[in-house]
């Protein structure tokens, strides 16, 4: 399998240079970092008075205030911290097959890297589960300054197998505030879905990259046995007359994953493995902070 | 070359048919493609069964094709065979014959054909180095011991063996030992028939009567008129063969030596036989003669020999001792005539004349029997075949498992 050189790891880096990703949540960490925690605490940029009350930090009360009118008011502000974010990477072997070879595992693994030094660069710290069919491999989360570097060589040292259980991966995480899943989705859809609900009603962030090979959706006019990557006993023809039953069928898939994600409030964005890497992440930083649209 | 089971031919290549037609109607298996979201297509016909222009895998039909090849060849048993005549005529020949009837037997033979000419023995020649020849007698028992003892080479080279006999069947061709013979024979034996030449005109000449006086067998032989042998008959009643007696007797002529020494004896009542014709007379036997040597074809009633036939030339020499007195009318009787004339005719007791064949003779006996085993013909060629045919199956299958892995 081939993996992307350092110096296209490089390229994206350096056009992603400069990218925010604000999370679209608060979150409740106490770490300062970029991102307005959900926290109040005594910020310089104030955004509201009340009255002081016993008990309040006095030297929070503005002094200026209390000369000029006499009256006791304490400064309040929205704190900053960071967002600790796990991107969730599905290593199963129908990310590493398809028609064009191993473009959607190659797109993943760009995108993870990608996210992963945005992340960074707002000071976040950034951890990585790949689900593989022999075992997760896991990077803590970290805000230290080789952390991208550590996920390159993660993402470039495994290969993808088996047909990985992606949901147990998001049970009992801590101290995690945002979570980015990149998947084909072709694995365990559905408890992925209810593991997911269950984060985001634990207030996490929740970010679905549906990854979709160009080769899948236009299959061409060869004909084929078309063999399922983690069932090799799922055969089916593959000729110019299956093309409108194939492509309302799995049309109707990635709608139907479109529109379940979208309802348990997380961001769910497609992204075709032909697609520009910083493209595809600049679009995920926007979807994901809500200021860009969800496709 | 020719095949003991030439149908496998027709089944190798029926098969060999059906080999190129399944190379032309090809199930071709489309490549194995890994498609992540191959769950999304519909189910199908994973094989598809089309109709080529050109065989498909030609090695391997190639390959098939040579196996089935030498698998039906193998079969079909090919043995090297010479080239064979339809049919083959052996024909027994009577030495007895005339010889314009030997020739004419020999003649309507083919070139293939083969002879064995018998008399007393049979010797087996081709067609072209045959030549008709007089014997005096013959033996069917000896044509019939050397045909048994030669048939399968004779049949070796034919696809069918045919036996004509040209014979008189004389009885004194047949033995004891004939019938027998003639069982050992497969075959069916034809008889030709045979034209003999008018001989009722030929002139027989008289009876030549060398005798001093009244000699009663004189008398008797006056009484037959004509020699009533076929070429001439010579009576010497002196005590010695003249020259001219053997000349005569080589040159076909019957010559009865009966000496006339034994007269003087007192005779006395004696019978003497010459085939189944008995004339009793007084008569003496003359032991202290000396008869020529041959065989015996008159007896003493105590069964002792009297008349001895030597065979000289074509002709023959009949020496009887027996002394007659030489008064009396008994040598001039009927009995007396008509054993004279039996004496006379000995030599060819079996004139010009031709029997008709025996009927166990012609139909082959039911229960045949053979000197040699036929041999069982067995194809060399054909383990080698079957071998090499199934040595090439085994190949394709360890090379269509190599090239499957």
């Amino acid at each position: 399998m081939a993996a992307p050189g350092y110096h296209e790891y490089g390229a994206l880096l350096d056009a992603l240079r400069g990218v925010r990703w604000t999370a679209r949540l608060r979150p409740r960490t106490t770490n300062v970092g970029a991102h307005v925690a959900k926290r109040i605490g005594p910020n310089v940029e104030v955004t509201e008075y009340r009255p002081y009350r016993q008990g309040d930090d006095p030297r929070r009360l503005d002094w200026k205030l209390l000369a000029r009118t006499d009256r006791a008011y304490v400064r309040l502000a929205p704190d900053i911290a960071t967002s600790p974010t796990l991107i969730v990477l599905d290593g199963s072997a129908s990310m590493g097959a398809g028609l064009g070879g191993d473009t959607k595992w190659r797109q993943a693994r760009m995108l993870c890297v990608g996210l992963a030094a945005v992340g960074r660069g707002a000071g976040d710290a950034v951890g990585l589960v790949i689900a593989l069919g022999r075992g997760a491999r896991r990077l803590a989360p970290r805000a230290r300054g080789d952390v991208v570097r550590e996920m390159i060589r993660v993402v470039d040292s495994v290969e993808v197998d088996g047909s990985p259980m992606v949901a147990p991966i998001l049970d009992g995480m801590r101290g995690i505030e945002r979570v980015v899943l990149i998947s084909d989705l072709l694995g365990d859809a559905d408890a992925l879905l209810l593991r997911g609900a269950s984060l985001i009603a634990r207030g996490i962030e929740v970010i679905v990259v549906h990854l979709v090979a160009r080769a899948e959706l236009s299959l061409g006019t060869e004909r084929a046995v078309a063999v399922d990557p983690e069932d090799a006993a799922l055969r089916r023809p593959l000729a110019r007359s299956a093309q409108r039953a194939y492509d309302d069928a799995f049309g109707a898939f990635r709608s139907s994953m479109r529109t379940r994600w979208l309802a348990t409030g997380a961001r769910y964005l497609a992204i075709v493995d032909d697609q520009a890497p910083s493209d595809a992440v600049r679009s995920l930083v926007r979807a994901a902070a809500g200021t860009g649209p969800v496709s | 070359m020719t095949w003991l089971a030439p149908w496998a031919l027709a089944a190798g290549a029926l098969g060999m048919l059906g080999v190129i037609a399944a190379h032309l109607l090809s199930r071709q298996r489309p490549r194995a493609l890994a498609l992540a979201t191959a769950r999304f297509l519909p189910t199908g016909m994973l094989e598809a069964t089309t109709l080529q222009r050109v065989p498909t895998d030609r090695w391997w039909m190639l390959l098939r094709l040579l196996i089935l090849a030498l698998l039906a060849l193998g079969v079909t048993q090919p043995v090297a065979t010479i080239s064979r005549v339809p049919t083959r005529t052996v024909l027994l020949l009577d030495g007895t014959l005339p010889l314009p009837a030997q020739q004419r037997a020999i003649d309507a033979l083919g070139e293939s054909d083969a002879v064995i000419a018998f008399d007393t023995v049979a010797v087996i020649k081709a067609r072209d180095g045959v030549r008709a020849r007089l014997a005096r007698s013959a033996s069917l028992s000896a044509a019939f011991a050397l045909l048994a003892h030669a048939r399968d080479s004779l049949a070796s080279r034919t696809t069918q063996l045919r036996v004509t006999i040209a014979s008189s069947f004389a009885s004194r061709s047949f033995d004891p030992a004939t019938r027998s013979l003639r069982e050992l024979l497969p075959d069916s034996i034809t008889a030709l028939p045979i034209e003999l030449p008018d001989d009722s005109a030929v002139a027989r000449g008289a009876i030549v009567v060398h005798a001093v006086g009244d000699d009663p067998i004189a008398a008797t032989a006056l009484l037959l008129g004509d020699s009533v042998a076929r070429v001439g008959t010579i009576i010497e009643r002196g005590d010695v063969l003249t020259l001219a007696d053997s000349s005569a007797a080589e040159s076909g002529a019957t010559v009865l030596w009966w000496p006339t020494r034994s007269a003087k004896v007192v005779p006395a009542l004696q019978a003497l036989t010459v085939a189944s014709t008995t004339w009793i007379a007084p008569m003496t036997r003359d032991s202290s003669a000396t008869p020529l040597a041959g065989r015996v074809v008159g007896w003493w009633a105590d069964g002792s020999a009297a008349v001895r036939e030597h065979r000289m030339g074509d002709g023959c020499v009949l020496s009887l001792s027996a002394g007659l007195p030489e008064a009396g009318d008994h040598s001039l009787s009927l009995a007396a005539q008509a054993w004279l004339a039996a004496v006379l005719t000995s030599c060819d007791r079996e004139p010009n004349a031709v029997h008709a064949a025996p009927a166990w003779l012609a139909a082959p006996p039911s229960r045949r029997l053979s000197f040699a085993k036929r041999p069982v013909i067995a194809s060399l060629a054909t383990p080698w075949l079957i071998g090499a045919a199934l040595g090439l199956a085994l190949l394709e299958l360890l090379l269509r498992r190599r090239f499957a892995s």
